[in-house]
This record gives structure tokens, C-alpha cells and sequence, in this order.
């Protein structure tokens, strides 16, 4: 069970920018063919960062081009994390981290243009990180409390490698995946109706609401969920992944959680660098700034960091099946690939805004949506 | 006020044929009128050197006595004045463009003297 | 306040179509002051008047640009015809006035494009490009060039619209004019393209005059001023009023652009209802001796063309005025105070045209 989960993350660091490559060039594509072009071939994107890689590496400051490689390792690793169904906070983090360096590369330039970038990419985190954290409290709190049986073995192995080899997730992570040890230990001797041993905490909890494991969320705002809910409560990915099938939750997952689902399509749109928010650099952020973040990079690097971007978006991609991993495979997979579409609609039925108000928008939809959903989970749904 | 306006012409897009053509592979049929290049018939020139005369950026050298026409058609502007100019009606417009060229080139005709139709059109740089 | 920076926007810059240079001085991302300068592609049209003949100057002059390229021809020949004292037939004015019209239709739709791409909406542009060339086509089968006319000469017309092909030209500025709805609608009522132009380089009806700005840049602050009202060509014939809008922003600048894409193929119908069959030239004999200021509208503004003939067959003078050169000081005016976002915008909603402006 755990070198499954570990594995999958494996393929997910060389399936990614594969993946990635692909959605690009269906990306380039389809906005192709909404502005009434042909567009390239479905493969432009290789053909793109192949050539990049031949092309002789010219670089401005030494610093430069070790600050992408960073990018890119974070954010594989944030790729890999995530797919491995590892901690959904320790992902985010690890993202943003990427992030970081990637404004580093571009301020170390001293190039204007990518200074102006850099600045703007640093606006850009500020408008999206608080929403992403919100999205990453709301999937928790619906789905990151055990309610059916919990995949043992990957919480087990994996809150000891979290807490013990990366060590970077804030105190929250650890406290929970002490807790979970602690669980996971006390409950050995209680002999649980389950096969796996680790989840007998909920079973025992479970025991003595039965009706909690049929019915889901709202049906365990009672008293007798409180020892399962302190115990049990985690933020992975697969606990979550599980707990949404598992759970049946289906839509009720998304309607519990549809302000901050809104919430986070919109900060999508920056994360995916599209109109009409595509401010820092983008493939057609000409305009104003150049290339913005990326004027400075040339040839490998400048391939480093398209790459980079095919983990980030697979990775949002993923990010957005989690809204929907109640529902049935397929139609989850539809609709993240409707999500997909509606960015690219929106990308080629917007202008460009200013940084001023994508930060006022962002942090409107952030609190109108993102916080409301959050209160309605802390005290309606609990 | 509204958002998206653009979106149901970008909708329309993607169930549409693209306005573009992938150029090299299919062009367009030449529209009629169209000012493509200047076609020289060496059969019927007399080699009267009007056009030369009439040419605004001078891209057409006339011999009168050594009997050739010579035309640098990246001089030519494709104004059509030296086909207005010609009497016996050896120039024309062709609609269709010519061919991208890799280096500069002048074409020249060269008749002999005696009326002779199949004259040797023997272009050189 | 943040220490200064100076940002070089172009020569080369992916926004701007054509050479200029501005330098940006920023605080943070405002910019504080604009410095331009200009002279990039300065190509000395003006001195070939001396060398080539008046009729071979009339090609070079409509070479001074390669958007409004018909009306630089058809404003050369008018001051030489008014200099020769030429009557043009009717028929050879309506003919140039249904293709300047055209003309002004082809650029409003390249500008509305480019402005697209200057606030970072690609599919606008494309999508006005896209119609752009359907213009296009139309021109290409009146005239057999799509930018270079080549149709006006001294004296009249080069070429005519059979009754057919002008019938089919009706037809289809019909639905080309139903087409533009779908762009033109989303310049004026979309709301992201209202945040990146109302209110934005905002100039007073009092400056914009004051620092000589000239067509659309000019009635979009609220002055009736269109050259077109003063009668060249047969203009008086056709019934149309100056386009005006009053809040001389970037909205309105584009409001006024658009609205004249529409009056254009309104001019259009009724120069071929009133077209009656004729001659379209006269013959020119003799050369020029005199001098001449013609003032027509381009699609950029209103251009003044000057030509001083001393009885040879080349010309002694001739100087052109082109808008762009006009609306530059406003356009360093509007450059201040603003953020750098909006540098593109207003730089586009003067519609630059620089090759103009240098010759």
C-alpha cells in the first residue's frame, strides 16, 4: 500500500511535465482556434523546450540560473509530494517555496524589466497564496476528518517521513502526525472490526455513532465525534482522497465547499498565468513588462522553467480533481478537464488588468467567498 | 457593462473552421485584379523602351539597340504603369505572386533583330 | 517614494508597431516623466520630389505609410491638381472617396487590434485582424494591391469599380459590418476593457487644443474638428457630421474609432448610391507652377500636404504634415502620472504612426 502511494508519486515526477507538455500544446491549440487560428502542433511545446535546450545558455548574474534549478526542484518535489498523497499544507508550502525562487532568479538580474516582473510575481503570490491555504483548510475540514476507514498504511508511513526527513511543515503537521502515531499505537490492542490496524480509532469512534460512517459529514456534528475528530484529523492527500470516495460524499463535497471551489478557480487563473491576470510573464505578457519575470533567462534555463510550469500546472490540475474526488473517476476527470476549458475561455475573453486590482479582486473573492465557506465549515458543519 | 463579451465568438471558434490557412502547404487562389507580378511576353516587344520610360522606381532597363528587356522585380513596385505604357501588349499583370527569392536578381529577354516569335528566354543574374 | 528608474521603451519594444523612443522615468511603477524621441526610420521622401517626376511622386507618397497609404496619394494629388487647377471627374472622386473610406476602415480595425494586444487581450486582436483582412480582400479586388492602393493619380482615378464588383462590394461591407458588432461591442461594454481604459489619459478639451492634437485624439475630448467637413473631394455631397465624444480618455478615444468604422460604411453606400457612370480621370498635361496647403482626414487625424511647383516637372517643395507628428506632445502630456500598465494604452489610443511622422 505505501510503495504504491510512492510510486505513483515517482511516476508523477516523470509523468508530469510530460502531462504538462501535453495540456500545453492542447492549450495553445484550442485558444488557437477561439481567436480563429489554426494554432501549432499538438507537440509545439516539446518542439519548443527541445530547441531551447540546444540553444547556448546565456546568463547575466551567476546567481541566476542556481535559483531556477531551485524552482524547479521545488516544485517537482511540491508535484511529487502531492501525487505520493502526502501532505496537502507541505505541498502548498513547498510550491511557494518554488515560487520564491523563481522571484529570486528574476530579481537577480537587475534588469528592469525583469525586476518590474519579479515585483509583480511577488504581487501575484500575495493576491493567491491566502486563497490556496483557505482551499487547503476547507478540504480538510470536509474531507480530512476520517469518516469511513482510513487508507492505514500510507498515514502511518507517511507522517513518519514527513516528520522526521522534510521537517519543513509548520507545527500544525507535526502536532497532527504526532497525534496520528499516537493513535495509530493506542489503538493496536483494541481489537477493531477492521482489517487495518491504525484506523481503529475510528471505528471505535464510529461504534458508538454507527450512523457516521453511512452518512457522512453532517451527520457527525455530534458530541461523539469530538475524540475521533481530534484524533484522527489530517491534511494528506490520500486521507482525503480516500475520505471523499469512501465517504460516498460525491457532490456534497463540492457544495460544502463550492465558495471556496469558486475562490480558488479564481486565483486559478493567476496560478495558471492567464488572462486576465497574467501580469508578471506569460507567453503573451508582451505588453507592458517585455517578458516580465522571464526576460532574463535564455536557452536551458528558460526550458528549466516552461518545465517547471508544466509540474506547477499538472499539479493545480490535480489541486482542482481534489474538489471533485467524491465523484466517480470519470466524471471528475470531465470535469477538471471543463475547468481546464473555462480558464482558456476566460484567458481569451478578458483584458489584462492591473496589479492594483487583482490584488483588491483577489482578496475580495478571497474573503466574500473563501472565509464565509470556511466560518459555514467551522460552526454548521462540525 | 458585461463581462466576457468575447466569449461566445471564442466559443464559436473552437466549433468552426479557422479564419487562417497553414500557409505554405495550401494558399489562396489568386484574387483576379490582383497586382501580383509583372509578366513580360518577349514575342510581341518591339522594344520601344516606353515602359522604361514610364517605370517610377526605374526597375525596367530597355536596350533599343541591343534588343533586350531587362526587369528587377525587387525594384518593382507593381504600380502597372509600364503595362498602361506598352502598345503592343507584352506586358501584363499576373494576379499571382512570384516566388520568395533567395538572392538578388535581375531577369532580362533578348531578341534578334528579325521578327522571330520563339525568342530565348534565357533569365541570368 | 521609491528611487528612480528609467525604463527604455522601445525602439523595439513587442507593443509598439513602429520605432519610437520613450524613456520612462518610474517611481515604483508610476511613471513620474516620458522622454521621447524619434527619428528611427527617417527615409528622406520628401527630398525624392526633386528627383522624381510629379505623377512618380504620387507612388512615393502614398509610400510615406503603409496603413493610411491611400490617403497620402489622394492628398498629394490633391494640392497638385488644386496647383494645375484640374477638375477631377465626379466619378474619379467618388472613386477615391469610397477607398479612402475603405482605407479608414482597414486601419481603425489594425488599430482596434493593436490596442487589444496593448491591454493584453489577445483574442480581440485577432479576432479584429481577422476582419481586418476581409477589408482587406475587398481592396486587393478593387484596386489589386492590399496596402498600396496605387489607384490615385493626377487627374483622377487609375482604375474603376465595374457595377458588378461593386455591387459585390456592398454585399459583403454589409456583413463585414454586421461582423464588427461582435468586436466592436466588446471595446465598448466589456468590463475588463473598461478598467483598462476609462479614465485612463484623461485630456481636457482646452489642452488637447492647445497642444495641437488632431483627429479622433481630438474629438474624443469634445471638439468637432474633422477635416473631411472642409470640403475636399466631394465630401459636402455626402451627409455625415463629425463623430465627438466628450470624456477624452482612452474609452472614449477608442469610442470615437469605432464609431467611425460604422459612418465609414455609411459614406461607403452612399458615395455608390450617388456614383453615377463616367469618366474616372482627365488627361494632365503641363507641370506645376504654384503653391498649395491641402488638408485632408486620415483615419489618424488630419494630415496637411504642402507642394510649391516652379513650372519643372519636378516639384520645389513638398512637405507633409502627418497627424501622428500633431498628436506626440499631447501623448507626452497624457504619459505623466500614470502607472506603467497604462503606458501601452495610451501610447496606442493616439494610433502612432511613425513611419508617418519620420517619411
Amino acid at each position: 500500500m505505501n510503495t504504491t502511494w510512492l510510486l505513483t508519486g515517482l511516476i508523477a515526477l516523470v509523468a508530469a511535465p510530460v502531462l504538462g507538455g501535453l495540456l500545453a500544446g492542447f492549450d495553445r491549440i484550442l485558444t488557437a482556434r477561439m481567436q480563429g487560428r489554426v494554432g501549432p502542433p499538438l507537440f509545439q511545446p516539446f518542439y519548443d523546450v527541445f530547441k531551447l535546450f540546444e540553444k547556448r545558455g546565456v546568463s547575466v548574474s551567476h546567481f541566476q540560473n542556481f535559483y531556477i534549478v531551485c524552482f524547479v526542484l521545488f516544485t517537482a518535489f511540491a508535484t511529487g509530494l502531492f501525487f505520493a498523497g502526502q501532505d496537502l499544507l507541505l505541498v502548498v508550502f513547498a510550491l511557494t517555496a518554488g515560487g520564491v525562487f523563481l522571484v529570486l532568479g528574476a530579481f537577480s538580474p537587475n534588469s528592469p524589466y525583469s525586476t518590474i516582473g519579479a515585483e509583480r510575481e511577488l504581487l501575484q503570490m500575495l493576491a493567491y497564496e491566502p486563497m490556496l491555504l483557505i482551499a487547503v483548510m476547507g478540504l480538510y475540514l470536509v474531507a480530512g476528518t476520517a469518516i469511513g476507514p482510513t487508507p492505514a498504511a500510507p498515514a502511518v508511513l507517511d507522517t513518519g517521513k514527513a516528520t522526521t526527513i522534510l521537517a519543513c511543515p509548520p507545527g500544525d503537521t507535526n502536532r497532527l502526525s504526532a497525534s496520528n502515531q499516537a493513535a495509530s499505537v493506542s489503538s493496536a490492542p483494541v481489537p477493531a472490526s477492521n482489517t487495518v490496524a491504525s484506523n481503529s480509532t475510528v471505528a471505535a469512534g464510529c461504534g458508538a455513532t454507527p450512523c457516521c460512517q453511512e452518512a457522512g459529514l453532517p451527520a457527525c456534528g455530534t458530541p461523539a465525534s469530538k475524540t475521533r475528530a481530534q484524533a484522527d484529523r489530517n491534511f494528506k492527500v490520500a486521507t482525503i482522497l480516500h475520505n471523499a470516495r469512501q465517504g460516498g460524499m460525491g457532490w456534497r463535497m463540492l457544495l460544502n465547499l463550492s465558495g471556496i471551489f469558486l475562490g480558488f478557480l479564481f486565483i486559478l487563473t493567476i496560478k495558471l498565468r492567464k488572462s486576465p491576470f497574467d501580469l508578471s510573464t506569460s507567453h503573451h505578457g508582451h505588453q507592458e513588462v517585455v517578458k516580465g519575470l522571464t526576460t532574463e533567462f535564455s536557452g536551458k534555463t528558460l526550458a528549466w522553467i516552461e518545465i517547471g510550469h508544466w509540474y506547477e500546472n499538472i499539479l493545480l490540475m490535480g489541486f482542482v480533481w481534489l474538489f471533485f474526488s467524491g465523484l466517480h473517476p470519470a466524471v471528475a476527470a470531465a470535469l477538471v478537464a471543463a475547468v481546464y476549458f473555462l480558464e482558456i475561455l476566460v484567458d481569451n475573453a478578458s483584458a489584462r488588468l492591473k496589479w492594483q486590482t487583482m490584488v483588491k479582486a483577489a482578496w475580495i473573492v478571497t474573503l466574500v467567498l473563501g472565509v464565509s465557506n470556511l466560518l459555514f465549515l467551522f460552526y454548521f458543519n462540525r | 457593462m458585461g463581462l466576457g463579451k468575447l466569449s461566445f465568438t471564442a466559443l464559436k471558434g473552437v466549433f468552426s473552421k479557422p479564419a487562417t490557412r497553414r500557409y505554405p502547404f495550401e494558399a489562396r487562389p489568386p484574387i483576379a485584379k490582383s497586382r501580383g507580378r509583372i509578366h513580360f511576353d518577349d514575342g510581341k516587344c518591339t522594344y520601344c523602351s516606353l515602359c522604361e520610360l514610364k517605370c517610377p522606381p526605374d526597375a525596367i532597363k530597355v536596350d533599343r539597340q541591343g534588343r533586350v528587356f531587362a526587369i528587377d522585380h525587387l525594384l518593382c513596385i507593381l504600380c502597372g504603369a509600364c503595362v498602361e505604357a506598352c502598345q503592343k501588349g507584352s506586358l501584363s499583370m499576373d494576379a499571382k505572386h512570384g516566388e520568395p527569392w533567395t538572392e538578388k536578381q535581375k531577369l532580362s529577354w533578348h531578341t534578334e533583330a528579325p521578327p522571330k516569335p520563339s525568342g530565348d528566354a534565357a533569365p541570368k543574374a | 517614494m521609491g528611487a528612480r528608474t528609467i525604463i527604455p521603451f522601445g525602439p523595439q519594444h513587442p507593443v509598439l508597431p513602429e520605432p519610437i523612443h520613450l524613456d520612462l522615468v518610474l517611481e515604483d511603477e508610476k511613471v513620474v516623466e516620458a522622454i521621447p524621441s524619434i527619428g528611427f526610420i527617417h527615409r528622406g521622401l520628401e527630398r525624392l520630389a526633386e528627383k522624381k517626376d510629379i505623377h512618380e511622386m504620387a507612388y512615393v507618397s502614398e509610400r510615406i505609410c503603409g496603413i493610411c497609404s491611400f490617403t497620402h496619394g489622394m492628398g498629394y494629388c490633391t494640392a497638385i491638381e488644386a496647383v494645375m487647377k484640374i477638375d477631377v471627374p465626379e466619378r474619379g472622386h467618388y472613386l477615391r472617396m469610397i477607398w479612402s473610406e475603405m482605407s479608414r476602415i482597414h486601419s481603425h480595425l489594425l488599430w482596434a487590434g493593436l490596442l487589444a494586444d496593448g491591454f493584453g487581450f489577445e483574442n480581440l486582436f485577432m479576432q479584429s485582424w481577422r476582419l481586418r483582412e476581409r477589408i482587406l480582400d475587398l481592396i486587393e479586388e478593387t484596386t489589386g494591391g492590399r496596402v498600396i492602393f496605387g489607384s490615385c493619380k493626377i487627374g483622377g482615378s487609375r482604375r474603376d469599380i465595374a457595377d458588378d464588383v461593386m455591387a459585390r462590394l456592398l454585399k459583403e461591407l454589409a456583413s463585414l459590418e454586421k461582423d464588427c458588432h461582435a468586436i466592436t461591442d466588446t471595446f465598448m461594454e466589456d468590463s475588463t476593457v473598461a478598467k483598462r481604459t476609462r479614465g485612463v489619459g484623461v485630456i481636457a478639451p482646452d489642452d488637447a487644443i492647445a497642444l495641437g492634437a488632431v483627429g479622433p485624439m481630438l474629438r474624443a475630448s469634445g471638439v468637432a474638428s474633422d477635416s473631411r467637413s472642409l470640403g475636399y473631394a466631394l465630401y459636402p455631397e455626402l451627409s455625415f457630421a463629425p463623430i465627438v465624444e466628450k470624456d477624452g480618455d482612452c474609452w472614449a478615444r477608442t469610442a470615437v474609432r469605432v464609431r467611425e468604422i460604422y459612418q465609414s460604411f455609411d459614406l461607403i453606400r452612399q458615395c455608390a448610391a450617388k456614383m453615377k457612370p463616367g469618366p474616372v480621370d482627365v488627361k494632365v498635361s503641363g507641370n506645376p507652377s504654384g503653391e498649395y496647403w491641402a488638408r485632408l482626414e486620415q483615419p489618424r487625424g488630419e494630415v496637411i500636404y504642402y507642394v510649391k511647383g516652379n513650372g519643372t516637372k519636378n516639384l520645389e517643395r513638398y512637405r507633409v504634415r502627418t497627424p501622428t507628428f500633431a498628436n506626440v506632445p499631447p501623448l507626452v502630456h497624457m504619459l505623466k502620472n500614470i502607472d506603467l500598465a497604462d503606458v501601452p494604452v495610451i501610447v496606442l489610443t493616439i494610433d502612432p504612426c511613425i513611419s508617418c511622422t519620420e517619411r
